[in-house]
């Protein structure tokens, strides 16, 4: 089992609970959540190494949740997953550098590779 | 119209067009995704059978199931999709308002919850039967629409329901609006339009005839 615990924040739950059972069946720690609040609730709880998380969320969406991981747990590494290059219906976002974005549909092997993959690589 | 009115309705047209099949190609996208790993998630399960494991008849039923359930919501959004294609066909359709209505909401559905905001048709009543253009009558109330959950509260309900007003047929949507000096947009933007006192309904008159 690897050392690397890995939170997954979407809110297509049946899409993030396969893929934590995925990430399991190649050992690594992976827990699902489907929105920012509870990721951030987690993150204060416990300790994660990397963060997944779906751009387009309701409520909070994931540039926010990013920005606040980032300012309150700078430790943890970030990755954006997003269902098309521009990922904005009509509002401005800022959007991240192409090594911390994930194209859905994604494979596991491109996740896990983004996992281990050193930040900025 | 002249032709500089008639080009800016077409352009807002195809804007219109164009927010509603982005954000259908998002939810299919999003369904598609979650299919790619549920049918990886099967291949892991096959190759663990190859090295020796054994399958949990039930795991193999879980995704199953899973399966299924993503077919069955890619297909009521295919469904949803064609049939508001098809209310560009023609200008002069005949059309049943509620049925109008329950396509347009299903449609705005994900855009409107972006703002935590939840949109949902009222219990259809009597038949409406109009003859017009269901695609412009469509974008007046997805404007209204917009204009209404940009102005509501987070975590807020609005009702969509069709119904009669005197001779008229109308469209009400129903829900906590904010204080008119909270509101980021402005009144409505569709021209036959009226905010209730309460300031929880507003009513669109719908420009078309009887059918």
């Amino acid at each position: 089992m690897s050392d690397l615990r890995v939170l997954l924040v979407d809110d297509e739950e049946e899409l993030v609970t396969t893929l934590v059972e995925r990430l399991r069946w190649r050992g690594l720690q992976a827990t699902a959540v489907t929105n920012g609040p509870a990721a951030l609730e987690l993150l204060r709880k416990e300790r994660y190494d990397v963060v997944v998380i779906d751009m387009k969320m309701p409520g909070m969406n994931g540039l926010v949740l990013r920005d606040l991981i980032q300012r309150d747990f700078p430790a943890v590494r970030v990755l954006l997953a997003t269902g098309h290059g521009r990922d904005s219906d009509g509002d401005d976002m800022d959007m991240p550098q192409e090594q911390d974005v994930l194209l859905k549909p994604f494979s596991i092997d491109v996740l896990i590779d983004r996992i281990n993959r050193p930040p900025g690589k | 119209m002249g032709a500089s009115d008639h080009h800016e309705q077409t352009v807002a047209a195809l804007q219109f067009f164009g927010i509603v099949t982005a954000s259908v190609s998002h939810e299919l996208n999003n369904v598609n995704s979650t299919i790619e790993q549920i049918a990886g998630l099967l291949e892991d399960h096959l190759a663990g059978l190859q090295s020796g494991k054994e399958i949990d008849p039930d795991r193999l039923r879980d995704v199953h199931q899973r399966i299924r359930r993503q077919t069955r919501r890619a297909a009521e959004i295919i469904e949803r999709l064609n049939r508001f294609a098809h209310t560009a066909d023609d200008p002069r359709a005949r059309f049943e308002l509620g049925g109008l209505l329950e396509i347009l909401v299903g449609i705005c559905r994900r855009l409107s919850q972006q703002r935590r905001v939840e949109l949902q048709t009222a219990a259809r009543g009597e038949e409406i039967w109009l003859e017009g253009d269901p695609f412009q009558l469509a974008r007046t109330i997805f404007d209204d629409l917009v204009w209404f959950w940009t102005s509501c509260p987070t975590d807020s309900v609005i009702e969509a329901a069709a119904g009669r007003e005197a001779d008229r047929a109308v469209v009400r949507l129903a829900g906590p609006l904010a204080e008119p000096d909270a509101e980021p947009t402005g009144p409505p933007p569709s021209g036959d339009c009226a905010v209730s006192g309460d300031r929880r309904t507003i009513t669109i008159a719908v420009p078309c005839g009887s059918a």
